[in-house]
This record gives structure tokens, C-alpha cells and sequence, in this order.
């Protein structure tokens, strides 16, 4: 058994009581998040701080804001598979199961903000094709469904080896590998499909996230609300999605590095390459930021100017400029210098820019609705404790989610990993026979 | 123009294509395995 195997595979044998505390935390967090969410449907959205006309609140911002994560993985994951970025094989299988389980709390939240979540089916049986939501429940639909696959198919050869080298485990998971690995074989042909699947896959997939948060902002911009009706929502999202995307996976990266003791395999190259993106796709986020505000504030219409006000030093400046502060300031302070691309410096960076974003879609959804364009008089949103504790038993299962997976299933790409270290390994070789040839022909 | 409103303006529709939409990518994620699993009756070049 290789270093990599024993490594990876130690903790799906082992489980100390370090993953028992935080099973058991985390658990915990959820069941208060459940209980708070059974006291809401019983008793009615009432108890949310929702009311006329602030119809979203807090959820919907969960629920942009886990969309958005979702953005990391796959994307993250199908552009260096397609650009064959070697380093990116230790990370895809981290940023696959990101996306995933984004998309599962994500698509919660709706069910969460409905108050009666048996309606959601009326979109089945009485929806039009002219209503936005129909166009996200078609592309978030097509997105998890994909997302799984992607994350699945590189995983069959990896459950195989599961299957044929984990014997001293319990007797439902050696069935669970077996069943999950397909009766895959590993000849020549089996991973000849398998490459060309994922290789579609991942050409697939890009398309389809981008349509996913376009058409989430799309929620919003189709709207006459003042500050939503914008025609740069769309880019603006999905770079804001990719921002906080590339961010949650640095925590991931991070914490599984540790955890896991997968420092051979999740190096600094990685953290400083993935660093790079990070500080590029905060440049593009403030780049639409200004664009979006200096637009609005200039042409000063009444309806606008009222949340413009609100947002740059009213009711939500705090909010406004925190945001700005962690989305901005705080990446380029770090992350422009080579010795912040570090795994602490990158980790310190993107938790204030996942509170930045969480912010940013707070900032879009609260203040629209407390200033509506409507003969409303302003409104004031304040979230209660049924809100907040869905809001933190949603993180939890979350990152739940993940300890449950991860414990189950390999944290690397083994077979991928492998084949990286193989096509270094002939690279090296090829490198210094050339070198090698140069010198004898010079000598000659 | 009429036709392409009626398709959008009409309830249930909307949620029948999203049905159809849905069905249509499980039916290829599916093919798509299958014909993954196939590939481990086809023998290699070395085999032969």
C-alpha cells in the first residue's frame, strides 16, 4: 500500500474521539436549527421578522449565499480539469463535495422561507415557464443532478479500491463500496470511458454554473425594485459566486490538510496558485461593485437613492461597509503579497470574505425591501431568533455534511493523485534526457 | 409569436418541462454509467 493510500485510508479505518466532539457539536447545532424551524411551521412565518413588505429576509440570503459556494467546486474544479492543471488533482474531490452540499443546504432554505413547504410542489403543477423561479429550479435542478454525477464518476475507481483493500471494516460499508463501485474492473477501455465522461462533464458543467447564479440573480433583476433591477446582476453574481466559492474551498483545503495530515498533498503551490485566483476574482468584485453603485448614485433616481442611502450611511452602512472592508480591503492587504499566499494567510482572507458575501447578498435583499418602490411607508427588518438559529443549524449541517462524507470516503482522488505524480515523475525523466542529449550533442 | 406565448403563459407547462428537462438529463447520467460498467467486458489489447 502506497504512502498516499495508508494515509487516506487510515481515517476511513480510525475514528478517534477528536470526530465523535465535533459529530457530536455539530449535531447539535442542527437539532436546535430543526427545532426552530418545526416552531416556525406550527406557529407561521410570523415568528420570522418577516412581514409586508419585507418578504425575504435572512433566508434568502442563505440561500444566495450557499448557491453561490456552490460555486467553488465544480467550477473551480471543471476549468482546471479542462485547462489540465496538474496541481488541481489533491483539490477537486474536496471542491466537488463543496458544491454538492452547498446545493443541498441551499436548495433548503426555499423550502425553509416558503413557511408551508408542501407549496413548493404548486410550481410543478401550476407553473408558467415566464416565471423566473421555474428558470432556477430548472438550472439549480440540472446543476445538482450534474454536480453529483462529477462528483461520483471519479470516485468509482477509488471505491473499487475500497472495495478490494478495506477488509476490516463493517460489513455495510464493504457493501456500500461494492455496490458504489460498479463492478469496476480498471482495464485499459473502463478508464478510457471513464476519462472521456468526466472530460464531458467538465466541459458540461461550466455553462451550467454560470446559468445557475446568473438566473439566481435573475430573482432579483427581473424585479422594477429599486437597486435590483440592474443589468449587470448576472456577471456580478457569478463573480461574487466564484469569490466566495474559491474562499469556502481554501477553509475546506485547510482544515482537511490539518485534520487529515494531508500536508504531501495539499502543498502551499496550491495555496498560493489558488491565492492568485482569489485576489483576481476580488479585483473583478469590486471593478462590479463600483460599477453598480457609481451608476445608481449618479443618475439619483428618488426610489434608488432611498436604499443607496440606506446602504452607503444609513440604516445598513455597517453591513455596506464591512462588506467593502472584508471583500476588499482585507484580500489585498493579505493576498497581494507572495508571503500572505500562505495557508494561514489564505484561511485568515477567506473567512472575511465569506462574512463579506454573506453580507453583500444581506445588503441587496434587506434594504431593497425595507425601501420598495410600492406606496409602502420604509419598513424595518430585524431577524428573530427562529431565523438566526435556522441560520446556524444551516451551517452546521453543512459542514456536517461534510465530517459524515468525509469519513466515508476518501478525502484525495487517489487514482488521480497517482496518475499526477506519474506524469511528473516522466516529465522529470523527459527533462533530463533532453538536458542529457543537449550535452552529448554539444560535445560532439 | 402566439404559439411561443401560449407555451410560456400556460400553467402546468412550465412544470412539465421541468419535468422533461430533468428526466432527460437523469436518462444520460445514467446511460452515461452504464456504458462506463460496459467497458469492463471489453477486453484489453494485452488480453487478446
Amino acid at each position: 500500500m502506497s504512502h498516499l493510500e495508508s494515509t487516506v485510508f487510515a481515517t476511513l479505518r480510525k475514528t478517534g474521539i477528536r470526530f465523535y466532539i465535533l459529530f457530536g457539536v455539530l449535531a447539535a447545532l442542527v437539532v436546535w436549527g430543526v427545532f426552530a424551524y418545526i416552531y416556525q411551521l406550527i406557529e407561521g412565518l410570523g415568528v420570522t421578522g418577516l412581514s409586508r413588505p419585507v418578504y425575504w429576509g435572512i433566508y434568502l440570503t442563505n440561500f444566495v449565499f450557499f448557491i453561490g459556494i456552490s460555486h467553488a467546486g465544480t467550477l473551480i474544479s471543471a476549468i482546471l480539469r479542462v485547462t489540465q492543471a496538474n496541481w488541481r488533482r489533491s483539490i477537486t474531490r474536496i471542491a466537488e463535495a463543496v458544491t454538492v452540499f452547498a446545493l443541498c443546504v441551499g436548495g433548503l432554505q426555499i423550502l425553509i422561507d416558503m413557511g408551508r413547504p408542501d407549496r413548493i410542489l404548486n410550481m410543478i403543477f401550476y407553473g408558467r415557464y415566464q416565471s423566473v423561479f421555474l428558470w432556477d429550479l430548472t438550472c439549480i435542478g440540472i446543476y445538482f443532478m450534474s454536480s453529483i454525477t462529477y462528483l461520483y464518476l471519479p470516485m468509482i475507481p477509488d471505491f473499487a479500491r475500497m472495495r478490494d483493500k478495506l477488509t476490516d471494516i463493517a460489513r455495510w460499508r464493504k457493501w456500500l463500496y461494492t455496490l458504489a463501485a460498479l463492478g469496476w474492473k480498471g482495464n485499459h477501455e473502463q478508464h478510457r470511458r471513464l476519462e472521456i465522461a468526466i472530460a464531458i462533464m467538465a466541459i458540461a458543467i461550466i455553462p451550467i454554473a454560470v446559468s445557475v447564479h446568473t438566473v439566481v440573480s435573475w430573482i432579483f433583476g427581473m424585479t422594477v425594485q429599486p437597486m435590483w433591477h440592474s443589468t449587470i446582476f448576472g456577471p456580478y453574481f457569478v463573480v461574487g459566486a466564484i469569490f466566495s466559492g474559491i474562499a469556502t474551498l481554501f477553509i475546506a483545503m485547510a482544515i482537511m490538510r490539518k485534520v487529515l495530515r494531508l500536508e504531501a498533498w495539499l502543498t502551499d503551490k496550491q495555496f498560493d496558485y489558488l491565492g492568485l485566483l482569489l485576489l483576481v476574482m476580488s479585483a473583478f468584485w469590486c471593478y462590479f461593485t463600483f460599477a453598480e453603485y457609481l451608476t445608481t448614485v449618479y443618475s439619483a433616481l428618488t426610489h434608488e437613492m432611498h436604499v443607496a442611502d440606506a446602504k452607503l450611511y444609513g440604516e445598513y452602512a455597517w453591513a455596506f461597509w464591512l462588506m467593502v472592508f472584508c471583500n476588499a480591503v482585507v484580500p489585498f492587504a493579505i493576498l497581494t503579497r507572495r508571503a500572505g499566499r500562505t495557508v494561514m494567510g489564505t484561511v485568515i482572507a477567506s473567512v472575511f470574505i465569506n462574512i463579506g458575501m454573506w453580507l453583500e447578498r444581506f445588503t441587496i435583499v434587506a434594504p431593497t425591501l425595507t425601501r420598495p418602490s410600492l406606496a409602502f411607508e420604509h419598513a424595518i427588518y430585524q431577524p428573530s431568533w427562529v431565523e438566526i438559529s435556522i441560520t446556524v443549524g444551516s451551517l452546521a449541517l453543512f459542514a456536517l455534511l461534510f465530517v459524515i462524507f468525509f469519513k466515508l470516503f476518501p478525502s484525495l482522488a487517489i487514482w488521480e493523485v497517482e496518475e499526477g505524480i506519474e506524469i511528473e515523475e516522466r516529465n522529470r525523466i523527459n527533462k533530463q534526457l533532453s538536458l542529457e542529449d543537449l550535452r552529448a550533442m554539444e560535445k560532439a | 409569436m402566439e404559439t411561443l406565448y401560449w407555451l410560456i403563459n400556460t400553467q402546468t407547462l412550465g412544470g412539465l418541462v421541468v419535468v422533461i428537462v430533468f428526466g432527460v438529463v437523469v436518462t444520460l447520467y445514467f446511460f452515461m454509467l452504464r456504458w462506463i460498467v460496459a467497458g469492463a467486458n471489453v477486453a484489453d489489447d494485452g488480453d487478446t
